[in-house]
Protein backbone atom coordinates (compact mmCIF):
# COMPACT_ATOMS: atom_id res chain seq x y z
CA UNK A 1 0.00 0.00 0.00
CA UNK A 2 3.08 2.76 0.87
CA UNK A 3 4.51 1.48 -2.33
CA UNK A 4 1.09 2.36 -4.33
CA UNK A 5 0.85 5.99 -2.61
CA UNK A 6 4.56 6.63 -3.56
CA UNK A 7 3.77 5.18 -6.82
CA UNK A 8 0.32 7.29 -7.36
CA UNK A 9 2.30 10.58 -6.20
CA UNK A 10 5.63 9.76 -8.29
CA UNK A 11 4.25 9.61 -11.00
CA UNK A 12 2.79 13.05 -11.37
CA UNK A 13 5.81 15.60 -12.85
CA UNK A 14 5.42 18.99 -13.69
CA UNK A 15 5.06 19.37 -17.62
CA UNK A 16 7.77 20.76 -19.63
CA UNK A 17 5.56 23.99 -20.90
CA UNK A 18 4.23 24.48 -18.25
CA UNK A 19 7.69 24.48 -16.43
CA UNK A 20 8.78 26.59 -19.50
CA UNK A 21 6.11 29.12 -18.87
CA UNK A 22 6.83 29.99 -15.70
CA UNK A 23 10.88 30.65 -16.17
CA UNK A 24 9.97 32.93 -19.12
CA UNK A 25 7.40 34.10 -16.39
CA UNK A 26 9.88 35.09 -13.43
CA UNK A 27 12.93 36.26 -16.26
CA UNK A 28 10.24 38.93 -17.06
CA UNK A 29 9.56 39.78 -13.42
CA UNK A 30 12.73 39.99 -13.00
CA UNK A 31 13.78 41.97 -15.71
CA UNK A 32 10.68 43.96 -15.12
CA UNK A 33 11.82 44.40 -10.90
CA UNK A 34 15.20 45.27 -11.79
CA UNK A 35 14.03 47.68 -14.27
CA UNK A 36 11.86 49.25 -11.68
CA UNK A 37 14.76 49.17 -9.22
CA UNK A 38 16.77 51.25 -11.75
CA UNK A 39 14.04 53.59 -12.45
CA UNK A 40 14.08 54.12 -8.43
CA UNK A 41 18.00 54.36 -8.57
CA UNK A 42 17.64 56.79 -11.15
CA UNK A 43 14.78 59.29 -9.50
CA UNK A 44 16.91 59.26 -5.98
CA UNK A 45 19.95 59.82 -7.68
CA UNK A 46 18.04 62.77 -9.43
CA UNK A 47 16.43 64.12 -6.08
CA UNK A 48 19.96 63.86 -4.52
CA UNK A 49 21.07 65.26 -7.41
CA UNK A 50 18.63 68.34 -7.45
CA UNK A 51 18.83 68.63 -3.06
CA UNK A 52 23.00 68.96 -3.68
CA UNK A 53 22.87 71.80 -6.50
CA UNK A 54 20.01 73.15 -4.74
CA UNK A 55 21.66 73.43 -1.97
CA UNK A 56 24.94 74.95 -3.48
CA UNK A 57 23.36 77.18 -5.50
CA UNK A 58 21.56 78.49 -2.35
CA UNK A 59 24.36 78.59 -0.85
CA UNK A 60 26.75 80.45 -3.06
CA UNK A 61 23.57 82.97 -3.71
CA UNK A 62 23.11 83.72 0.01
CA UNK A 63 26.86 83.93 0.62
CA UNK A 64 27.86 87.72 1.50
CA UNK A 65 30.76 88.90 -1.21
CA UNK A 66 30.35 92.44 -0.48
CA UNK A 67 28.90 95.23 2.20
CA UNK A 68 28.00 99.12 0.72
CA UNK A 69 27.11 101.10 3.51
CA UNK A 70 25.58 104.57 2.67
CA UNK A 71 25.58 107.33 4.84
CA UNK A 72 23.72 110.97 4.54
CA UNK A 73 21.43 110.95 7.45
CA UNK A 74 19.29 107.71 6.89
CA UNK A 75 22.36 105.19 7.59
CA UNK A 76 21.90 101.61 5.58
CA UNK A 77 23.85 98.83 4.21
CA UNK A 78 23.55 96.66 1.43
CA UNK A 79 24.84 93.33 1.58
CA UNK A 80 25.68 91.70 -1.88
CA UNK A 81 26.60 88.31 -3.10
CA UNK A 82 28.55 87.55 -5.66
CA UNK A 83 26.18 88.19 -8.60
CA UNK A 84 25.85 91.68 -7.52
CA UNK A 85 22.57 91.15 -5.95
CA UNK A 86 21.12 92.03 -2.83
CA UNK A 87 20.74 89.66 -0.47
CA UNK A 88 19.94 91.88 2.74
CA UNK A 89 19.21 95.44 3.55
CA UNK A 90 19.67 96.87 6.83
CA UNK A 91 19.74 100.26 8.64
CA UNK A 92 21.41 101.44 11.04
CA UNK A 93 19.48 104.25 12.09
CA UNK A 94 15.74 105.52 12.60
CA UNK A 95 16.16 107.93 9.45
CA UNK A 96 16.89 104.16 7.42
CA UNK A 97 14.00 102.08 9.32
CA UNK A 98 12.04 104.41 8.05
CA UNK A 99 13.38 104.68 4.38
CA UNK A 100 13.69 100.93 4.52
CA UNK A 101 10.39 100.38 5.06
CA UNK A 102 9.00 101.17 1.97
CA UNK A 103 11.47 99.85 -0.15
CA UNK A 104 12.43 95.95 -1.04
CA UNK A 105 15.71 95.56 -2.38
CA UNK A 106 16.14 92.41 -2.06
CA UNK A 107 17.23 90.44 -5.09
CA UNK A 108 17.76 93.69 -6.45
CA UNK A 109 20.96 94.40 -8.55
CA UNK A 110 22.93 96.75 -6.36
CA UNK A 111 23.26 99.69 -8.71
CA UNK A 112 19.39 99.44 -8.97
CA UNK A 113 19.00 99.27 -5.24
CA UNK A 114 21.43 102.07 -4.87
CA UNK A 115 19.47 104.20 -7.24
CA UNK A 116 15.81 103.00 -5.71
CA UNK A 117 17.77 104.36 -2.17
CA UNK A 118 19.15 107.80 -3.75
CA UNK A 119 15.25 108.24 -5.13
CA UNK A 120 14.01 107.64 -1.97
CA UNK A 121 16.98 109.76 -0.29
CA UNK A 122 15.66 112.56 -2.61
CA UNK A 123 12.29 112.51 -1.77
CA UNK A 124 12.47 112.72 1.74
CA UNK A 125 14.65 115.28 0.91
CA UNK A 126 18.04 114.63 2.33
CA UNK A 127 19.76 116.09 -0.25
CA UNK A 128 18.32 119.45 -0.30
CA UNK A 129 20.43 121.04 1.52
CA UNK A 130 23.72 122.68 0.46
CA UNK A 131 25.82 120.77 3.52
CA UNK A 132 24.27 117.39 2.76
CA UNK A 133 26.85 114.82 1.92
CA UNK A 134 26.60 111.13 0.64
CA UNK A 135 29.15 109.28 1.64
CA UNK A 136 29.36 105.75 0.44
CA UNK A 137 31.72 102.92 1.53
CA UNK A 138 32.11 99.62 0.00
CA UNK A 139 33.95 96.63 1.72
CA UNK A 140 34.96 93.47 -0.48
CA UNK A 141 37.68 91.44 -1.11
CA UNK A 142 39.14 91.92 -4.67
CA UNK A 143 40.07 95.13 -6.47
CA UNK A 144 38.21 94.07 -9.39
CA UNK A 145 34.75 93.47 -7.57
CA UNK A 146 35.66 96.44 -5.84
CA UNK A 147 36.21 99.14 -9.08
CA UNK A 148 33.49 97.48 -10.03
CA UNK A 149 31.01 98.24 -7.50
CA UNK A 150 32.51 101.97 -6.96
CA UNK A 151 31.90 102.21 -10.66
CA UNK A 152 27.95 101.07 -10.87
CA UNK A 153 27.47 103.23 -7.64
CA UNK A 154 29.12 106.28 -9.07
CA UNK A 155 27.09 105.93 -12.31
CA UNK A 156 23.78 105.59 -10.07
CA UNK A 157 24.83 108.64 -8.55
CA UNK A 158 25.54 110.48 -12.02
CA UNK A 159 22.14 109.38 -13.34
CA UNK A 160 20.18 110.37 -10.38
CA UNK A 161 21.99 113.69 -10.35
CA UNK A 162 21.02 113.99 -14.07
CA UNK A 163 17.18 113.00 -13.52
CA UNK A 164 15.97 114.26 -10.65
CA UNK A 165 17.71 117.85 -11.21
CA UNK A 166 19.92 117.69 -8.03
CA UNK A 167 23.27 117.99 -7.28
CA UNK A 168 24.33 115.78 -4.29
CA UNK A 169 28.39 115.73 -2.67
CA UNK A 170 29.22 112.20 -2.97
CA UNK A 171 31.77 110.55 -1.90
CA UNK A 172 32.68 106.85 -2.62
CA UNK A 173 35.66 104.77 -1.14
CA UNK A 174 36.53 101.24 -0.08
CA UNK A 175 37.35 100.46 3.42
CA UNK A 176 39.12 97.68 4.93
CA UNK A 177 37.29 94.78 6.44
CA UNK A 178 39.12 96.09 9.66
CA UNK A 179 37.00 98.95 9.51
CA UNK A 180 34.32 97.43 8.21
CA UNK A 181 34.80 94.84 11.23
CA UNK A 182 34.92 97.21 14.38
CA UNK A 183 31.87 99.52 12.75
CA UNK A 184 29.98 96.93 13.13
CA UNK A 185 30.87 96.08 16.20
CA UNK A 186 29.72 99.74 17.31
CA UNK A 187 26.51 99.30 14.67
CA UNK A 188 27.57 102.11 12.78
CA UNK A 189 28.75 102.37 9.08
CA UNK A 190 31.85 102.41 8.37
CA UNK A 191 32.03 105.99 7.35
CA UNK A 192 30.82 107.26 10.56
CA UNK A 193 33.00 105.17 12.47
CA UNK A 194 36.01 106.66 10.42
CA UNK A 195 34.17 110.08 10.94
CA UNK A 196 34.17 109.58 14.92
CA UNK A 197 37.52 108.40 14.89
CA UNK A 198 38.91 111.17 13.31
CA UNK A 199 36.89 112.97 15.59
CA UNK A 200 38.65 111.72 18.57
CA UNK A 201 41.92 111.95 17.30
CA UNK A 202 41.64 116.08 17.76
CA UNK A 203 39.02 116.15 20.36
CA UNK A 204 39.90 112.92 22.66
CA UNK A 205 37.45 114.08 25.02
CA UNK A 206 34.36 113.50 22.64
CA UNK A 207 31.51 111.05 23.55
CA UNK A 208 31.66 108.22 20.67
CA UNK A 209 27.84 107.48 21.79
CA UNK A 210 26.96 111.20 21.28
CA UNK A 211 28.17 111.21 18.35
CA UNK A 212 26.29 108.06 16.78
CA UNK A 213 23.23 110.01 16.16
CA UNK A 214 25.07 112.71 13.85
CA UNK A 215 25.69 112.76 10.37
CA UNK A 216 29.25 111.76 8.77
CA UNK A 217 29.30 115.76 7.50
CA UNK A 218 28.48 117.19 10.73
CA UNK A 219 30.92 114.82 12.71
CA UNK A 220 33.25 116.11 9.82
CA UNK A 221 32.48 119.65 10.43
CA UNK A 222 33.43 119.70 14.04
CA UNK A 223 36.52 118.10 13.14
CA UNK A 224 37.11 120.73 10.92
CA UNK A 225 36.30 123.34 13.50
CA UNK A 226 38.07 121.88 16.17
CA UNK A 227 40.98 121.71 14.28
CA UNK A 228 40.77 125.71 12.92
CA UNK A 229 39.96 126.50 16.88
CA UNK A 230 43.10 124.37 17.45
CA UNK A 231 45.35 125.93 15.36
CA UNK A 232 44.53 129.48 16.23
CA UNK A 233 44.92 128.85 19.91
CA UNK A 234 48.75 127.74 19.20
CA UNK A 235 48.57 130.52 16.84
CA UNK A 236 48.19 132.98 19.47
CA UNK A 237 49.91 131.15 22.00
CA UNK A 238 53.20 131.42 19.73
CA UNK A 239 52.45 135.13 18.59
CA UNK A 240 54.57 134.95 16.01
CA UNK A 241 52.31 132.08 14.07
CA UNK A 242 53.24 132.74 10.44
CA UNK A 243 55.79 129.60 9.93
CA UNK A 244 53.00 127.62 11.79
CA UNK A 245 50.63 128.71 9.79
CA UNK A 246 52.33 128.06 6.64
CA UNK A 247 52.66 124.35 7.98
CA UNK A 248 49.40 123.77 8.47
CA UNK A 249 48.68 125.82 5.80
CA UNK A 250 50.65 122.88 3.64
CA UNK A 251 48.80 120.34 5.78
CA UNK A 252 45.99 122.03 4.28
CA UNK A 253 47.51 121.56 0.90
CA UNK A 254 48.04 117.82 1.30
CA UNK A 255 44.26 117.51 1.96
CA UNK A 256 43.51 119.51 -0.79
CA UNK A 257 45.80 117.46 -3.21
CA UNK A 258 43.53 114.39 -1.65
CA UNK A 259 40.40 116.33 -2.38
CA UNK A 260 41.00 116.89 -6.11
CA UNK A 261 41.80 113.04 -5.89
CA UNK A 262 38.17 112.38 -4.85
CA UNK A 263 36.46 115.11 -7.16
CA UNK A 264 39.15 113.61 -10.25
CA UNK A 265 36.93 109.78 -9.49
CA UNK A 266 33.71 112.28 -8.62
CA UNK A 267 34.00 113.58 -12.31
CA UNK A 268 34.70 109.77 -13.37
CA UNK A 269 31.31 109.09 -12.04
CA UNK A 270 29.60 111.89 -13.88
CA UNK A 271 30.08 115.59 -12.67
CA UNK A 272 29.13 114.92 -8.99
CA UNK A 273 31.02 116.76 -6.06
CA UNK A 274 33.22 114.67 -3.81
CA UNK A 275 34.62 115.93 -0.46
CA UNK A 276 38.21 114.29 -0.63
CA UNK A 277 38.95 112.76 2.84
CA UNK A 278 41.77 110.43 4.55
CA UNK A 279 40.56 108.40 7.01
CA UNK A 280 43.00 105.82 8.14
CA UNK A 281 40.99 102.75 6.90
CA UNK A 282 39.73 104.01 3.26
CA UNK A 283 41.26 102.86 0.56
CA UNK A 284 41.12 104.56 -2.86
CA UNK B 1 15.63 39.39 -5.72
CA UNK B 2 17.08 36.24 -6.85
CA UNK B 3 18.86 36.06 -10.27
CA UNK B 4 17.09 34.06 -13.60
CA UNK B 5 19.85 31.70 -12.79
CA UNK B 6 18.75 30.69 -9.33
CA UNK B 7 14.97 30.68 -10.80
CA UNK B 8 15.97 28.32 -13.41
CA UNK B 9 17.84 26.30 -11.09
CA UNK B 10 14.44 26.39 -8.52
CA UNK B 11 12.45 25.55 -11.16
CA UNK B 12 14.22 22.36 -12.47
CA UNK B 13 14.36 21.34 -8.84
CA UNK B 14 11.44 21.48 -7.33
CA UNK B 15 9.11 22.16 -10.19
CA UNK B 16 7.38 18.39 -9.98
CA UNK B 17 7.29 18.88 -6.08
CA UNK B 18 5.37 22.12 -6.60
CA UNK B 19 3.41 20.49 -9.21
CA UNK B 20 1.95 17.33 -6.87
CA UNK B 21 0.88 19.85 -4.24
CA UNK B 22 -1.29 21.57 -6.58
CA UNK B 23 -2.68 19.18 -8.13
CA UNK B 24 -3.72 17.22 -5.20
CA UNK B 25 -5.34 20.68 -4.35
CA UNK B 26 -6.20 22.16 -7.43
CA UNK B 27 -9.14 21.17 -9.88
CA UNK B 28 -8.17 22.69 -13.14
CA UNK B 29 -5.25 23.49 -14.77
CA UNK B 30 -5.21 27.44 -14.62
CA UNK B 31 -5.49 27.40 -11.22
CA UNK B 32 -2.45 25.03 -11.21
CA UNK B 33 -0.68 27.32 -13.48
CA UNK B 34 -1.28 30.81 -11.50
CA UNK B 35 -0.29 29.00 -8.01
CA UNK B 36 3.02 27.18 -9.70
CA UNK B 37 3.96 30.76 -11.30
CA UNK B 38 3.14 32.14 -8.05
CA UNK B 39 4.70 29.93 -5.59
CA UNK B 40 8.13 30.83 -7.83
CA UNK B 41 7.30 34.39 -8.10
CA UNK B 42 7.78 34.60 -4.29
CA UNK B 43 10.70 32.34 -4.34
CA UNK B 44 12.69 34.93 -6.11
CA UNK B 45 11.51 37.50 -4.38
CA UNK B 46 12.40 35.97 -0.91
CA UNK B 47 15.63 37.28 -0.15
CA UNK B 48 16.46 35.32 2.99
CA UNK B 49 19.23 32.81 2.74
CA UNK B 50 18.28 29.18 2.73
CA UNK B 51 20.16 27.32 5.29
CA UNK B 52 20.15 24.53 3.44
CA UNK B 53 18.55 22.72 -0.07
CA UNK B 54 16.15 20.95 2.55
CA UNK B 55 15.02 24.11 4.19
CA UNK B 56 14.96 25.62 1.18
CA UNK B 57 12.24 22.56 -0.12
CA UNK B 58 10.41 22.44 3.27
CA UNK B 59 9.97 26.58 2.12
CA UNK B 60 8.44 25.84 -0.77
CA UNK B 61 6.08 23.27 -0.05
CA UNK B 62 4.84 25.24 2.60
CA UNK B 63 4.12 28.34 0.28
CA UNK B 64 2.19 25.71 -2.31
CA UNK B 65 0.33 24.59 0.50
CA UNK B 66 -0.82 28.31 1.76
CA UNK B 67 -1.38 29.10 -1.93
CA UNK B 68 -3.40 26.45 -3.12
CA UNK B 69 -5.22 27.34 0.37
CA UNK B 70 -5.40 31.02 -0.38
CA UNK B 71 -6.49 30.33 -3.88
CA UNK B 72 -9.86 27.83 -2.93
CA UNK B 73 -10.73 30.22 0.40
CA UNK B 74 -10.84 33.19 -2.47
CA UNK B 75 -14.30 34.22 -3.22
CA UNK B 76 -13.69 35.28 -6.35
CA UNK B 77 -11.83 32.41 -7.68
CA UNK B 78 -13.64 29.91 -6.14
CA UNK B 79 -13.78 26.68 -8.52
CA UNK B 80 -16.47 24.12 -9.06
CA UNK B 81 -15.72 21.34 -10.68
CA UNK B 82 -16.28 17.47 -11.43
CA UNK B 83 -13.86 14.58 -10.67
CA UNK B 84 -14.04 14.35 -15.11
CA UNK B 85 -11.90 17.72 -15.02
CA UNK B 86 -9.34 15.67 -12.43
CA UNK B 87 -9.34 13.09 -14.48
CA UNK B 88 -8.02 15.00 -17.24
CA UNK B 89 -4.45 15.33 -15.28
CA UNK B 90 -1.95 14.32 -18.03
CA UNK B 91 -0.32 11.55 -16.40
CA UNK B 92 -0.90 7.93 -16.58
CA UNK B 93 -2.77 5.69 -13.94
CA UNK B 94 -3.31 2.37 -13.66
CA UNK B 95 -7.30 1.85 -13.19
CA UNK B 96 -7.14 0.98 -9.67
CA UNK B 97 -4.39 3.30 -8.93
CA UNK B 98 -7.07 5.92 -10.36
CA UNK B 99 -9.78 4.97 -7.76
CA UNK B 100 -6.88 5.30 -5.25
CA UNK B 101 -6.26 8.81 -6.39
CA UNK B 102 -9.64 9.78 -6.57
CA UNK B 103 -10.62 8.40 -2.99
CA UNK B 104 -7.16 10.44 -1.84
CA UNK B 105 -8.21 13.69 -3.75
CA UNK B 106 -11.92 13.39 -2.36
CA UNK B 107 -10.31 13.36 1.35
CA UNK B 108 -9.93 16.39 3.26
CA UNK B 109 -7.07 18.20 1.91
CA UNK B 110 -5.14 18.44 5.69
CA UNK B 111 -5.16 14.10 5.27
CA UNK B 112 -4.07 14.43 1.59
CA UNK B 113 -0.85 16.78 2.56
CA UNK B 114 0.26 14.36 5.48
CA UNK B 115 -0.45 11.55 3.40
CA UNK B 116 1.71 13.07 0.73
CA UNK B 117 4.49 14.77 2.87
CA UNK B 118 4.59 11.61 5.07
CA UNK B 119 4.48 8.41 1.88
CA UNK B 120 6.23 10.15 -0.81
CA UNK B 121 7.98 12.90 0.20
CA UNK B 122 9.53 11.08 3.37
CA UNK B 123 9.22 13.77 6.11
CA UNK B 124 8.84 12.89 9.83
CA UNK B 125 5.68 13.99 11.71
CA UNK B 126 8.13 16.59 13.48
CA UNK B 127 8.75 17.62 9.80
CA UNK B 128 5.58 17.86 8.59
CA UNK B 129 4.06 19.49 11.50
CA UNK B 130 7.30 22.61 10.88
CA UNK B 131 5.96 22.88 7.62
CA UNK B 132 2.26 22.76 8.34
CA UNK B 133 2.79 25.12 11.40
CA UNK B 134 0.80 23.02 13.51
CA UNK B 135 1.55 20.96 16.47
CA UNK B 136 3.32 17.16 16.16
CA UNK B 137 0.12 15.69 18.10
CA UNK B 138 -2.21 17.15 15.47
CA UNK B 139 -0.16 15.48 12.37
CA UNK B 140 -0.08 11.87 13.83
CA UNK B 141 -3.90 12.57 14.86
CA UNK B 142 -4.10 13.54 11.57
CA UNK B 143 -1.96 10.77 10.22
CA UNK B 144 -4.00 7.97 11.85
CA UNK B 145 -6.94 8.94 10.24
CA UNK B 146 -6.10 9.46 7.01
CA UNK B 147 -3.98 5.74 7.16
CA UNK B 148 -7.33 4.07 9.16
CA UNK B 149 -9.92 5.76 6.19
CA UNK B 150 -7.51 4.75 3.27
CA UNK B 151 -7.35 0.68 4.82
CA UNK B 152 -11.13 0.62 5.14
CA UNK B 153 -11.43 1.83 1.55
CA UNK B 154 -9.04 -0.67 0.19
CA UNK B 155 -10.19 -3.16 2.52
CA UNK B 156 -8.18 -3.71 5.75
CA UNK B 157 -4.74 -3.80 3.39
CA UNK B 158 -2.33 -2.48 6.25
CA UNK B 159 -0.29 0.72 5.34
CA UNK B 160 3.16 1.23 6.69
CA UNK B 161 3.38 3.27 9.34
Amino acid sequence: MENKLFGIFDKIHAEEELKKRTTDYLFVQIGRRQHRKMRYAMALASLMLFLVCGGLSWKIYFTPVAYIDIDVNPSIELTLNRFGKVIQSDAYNEDGTRLLSGINLRHADYSEAFERLLMAMNGEGYFAGQDSLLCVTVQTNGKNRENRIQEGLRRAVALISQSQHCDISTEIFSVSEEVKHCADENHISPAKYLAIQELMEVDPETDFEKCRERSVHELRQQTEEHCRSHHGEENGKQGNGVTESGTQGNEAQENGTQSSEAQENGTQGGGNHSHGHGPGGQHR
Amino acid sequence: MRSEAEASRAVDLYADTVRRICFMHLKNYADVEDVFQEVFLKYILHDREFESDAHEKAWLIRVAINACRDLLRSPFRRRVCSIEEVNTEPFYIQKTEGELLNYILGMPSKYRDVLYLFYYEGYTAVEIAGIMGRKENTIYTWLDRARKALREQLGGEPIGE
